[in-house]
């Protein structure tokens, strides 16, 4: 978002764009789900504690006690301090104005069904705003994976309470079976009413942090980087490579906690291994660039103005 | 449970209470820490099973997923905490200032928008020194990972049994 303060104006903008999606598509908010899980987990992994090098699961608790210690200590990670002063009245007032905006969307104004997805989306908001005025636009903020799930229509609640959780989808633990996944759930609504939509997570945080620390340990440094079949080795698991590149490494290196080259990934050790990372992600960013343009350029033959917009 | 002269909310495993201000009544709504933690009660801040004017003084340490965030939330709690507690008592916030469960501005905001029948609050802040442990005391998040509060938060709990009670005489 931006770099300025926000004011009451500019989130009630935001706000104001926010609708509910008439379907329920698990791959509209899949994504930014685990995103925002690899997110609060960058905190867990980066900040010195002792915790870190202990065994650790998303649950419910430890997503609330990563929450808390994030919005706590932000400054640990962040470039600039958090001013003292919290403009906490702009949250109070955010929040009612997001709870009247998704009650005016539904359909079920008064019902109770509505009231946790209520709650805990406003709760989320609020997460993000009181990060984003503590470091305004910082790209650091955990909630902005989770915020694009409310702008994509979705209000939602993350709970590991399996009672609570097969009230909205009475499968999802046959389903998936228990030993690789953790407990922390997503269920999400739209527009209508009594449809839900429910992802459990799987125990992919857990091979992150693993994978992390193993290259921490073993990889310190593009030049001495793993390949992707040594991961998968070091894993002892049945998971493809694509898997292991899309479900682990991939949002390591998108969370800036890991770097890669053609041999292999390592950890970011040194200057030389941020500066490798960053030209590397330049090159793309300039290919896409070149693409782009020329789309601008078909656009124009075609007749079509603003070929960006909403976006 | 009359044993107990004050009562500790979301305890978890700490002992805050028993340290400072014993004889305290450690209370969690967390039933998994009955394994690992002492605690003397397990219980909900906003039901709790206690019988009215039962406690002189309230300790919340690092409140998360309860508390002052909400007027309602806030409005709850403070309804049971007065009920429990007696006339002349008060309640003991620790915690930090981006806690949105307990920072003292929303506190203080709080105590003005809500009213509580026949009860007098009054506000008072004192700041911490993050730097070090407060009271060399460690305060946990509430998965256990170390947090320095920065604000001591106390709310003097007057009952008005008369009218004409003077607020001035605190």
């Amino acid at each position: 978002m931006s770099e300025n303060n926000l004011t009451l104006a500019m989130i009630r903008k935001i706000i104001d764009r926010l609708f509910l999606s008439e379907r329920l598509r698990i791959s509209d908010y899949k994504e930014d789900f685990y995103s925002h899980l690899t997110s609060l987990l960058r905190f867990h992994l980066t900040v010195p504690d002792e915790q870190s090098h202990q065994e650790f699961q998303f649950n419910k608790n430890t997503y609330m006690g990563l929450e808390q210690f994030i919005l706590e200590n932000s400054d640990m990670v962040e470039e600039t301090k958090a001013p003292d002063d919290i403009d906490w009245d702009l949250a109070d007032d955010a929040k009612d104005i997001l709870k009247d905006k998704i009650k005016s969307l539904s359909e079920e104004k008064k019902s109770d069904d509505l009231k946790p997805f209520i709650e805990s989306s406003a709760n989320i908001f609020e997460n993000w705003l009181i990060y984003d005025l503590m470091h305004p636009g910082s790209v650091y903020n955990p909630w902005i994976p989770a915020i694009n799930i409310l702008q994509k229509g979705y209000v939602y609640f993350i709970s590991d309470d399996k009672d609570r959780v097969s009230q909205y989808q009475k499968k999802i633990y046959h389903k998936t079976g228990r030993d690789t996944h953790s407990n922390l759930a997503i269920v999400t609504r739209g527009s209508k009413k009594r449809k839900f939509s429910v992802v459990l997570a799987d125990n992919r945080h857990n091979l992150q942090i693993s994978v992390y620390q193993y290259l921490k340990e073993y990889a310190p440094g593009s030049d001495h980087v793993i390949s992707l079949g040594e991961i998968k080795d070091f894993l002892e698991t049945d998971m493809s490579r694509q898997t292991i590149r899309t479900k682990i490494t991939s949002p390591l290196k998108k969370a800036g906690l890991i770097g890669s080259n053609s041999k292999g990934f390592f950890y970011i050790a040194t200057p030389k291994d941020l500066k490798q990372c960053y030209t590397a992600h330049l090159e793309k960013v300039r290919r896409l660039q070149g693409t782009l343009k020329i789309y601008e350029k078909q656009a124009k033959v075609l007749g079509i103005r603003n070929l960006g917009e909403g976006f | 449970m009359t044993f107990f002269k004050n009562i500790e909310l979301g305890a978890g495993c700490g002992n805050f209470g028993k340290l400072f201000f014993s004889p305290c009544c450690l209370t969690d709504k967390n039933k998994v820490l009955r394994i690992a933690c002492h605690l003397d009660c397990f219980c909900d801040a906003y039901e709790l099973p206690f019988t009215k004017n039962t406690f002189r003084t309230a300790i919340i340490c690092n409140p998360y997923g309860y508390g002052f965030s909400t007027r309602e939330e806030a409005e709850i709690l403070l309804n049971e905490l007065t009920r429990v507690l007696t006339d002349d008592s008060r309640i003991i916030i620790i915690g930090s200032s981006r806690n949105k469960y307990c920072t003292s501005k929303r506190i203080e905001k709080r105590i003005h928008q809500i009213s509580l029948q026949g009860i007098n609050i009054r506000f008072a802040v004192k700041d911490i020194d993050s730097a070090f442990p407060y009271m060399d005391y460690p305060f946990l998040t509430t998965d256990g990972r170390k947090t320095n509060p920065n604000k001591e938060i106390t709310l003097y709990v007057r009952k008005q049994f008369n009218t004409g009670y003077d607020q001035e005489n605190y």
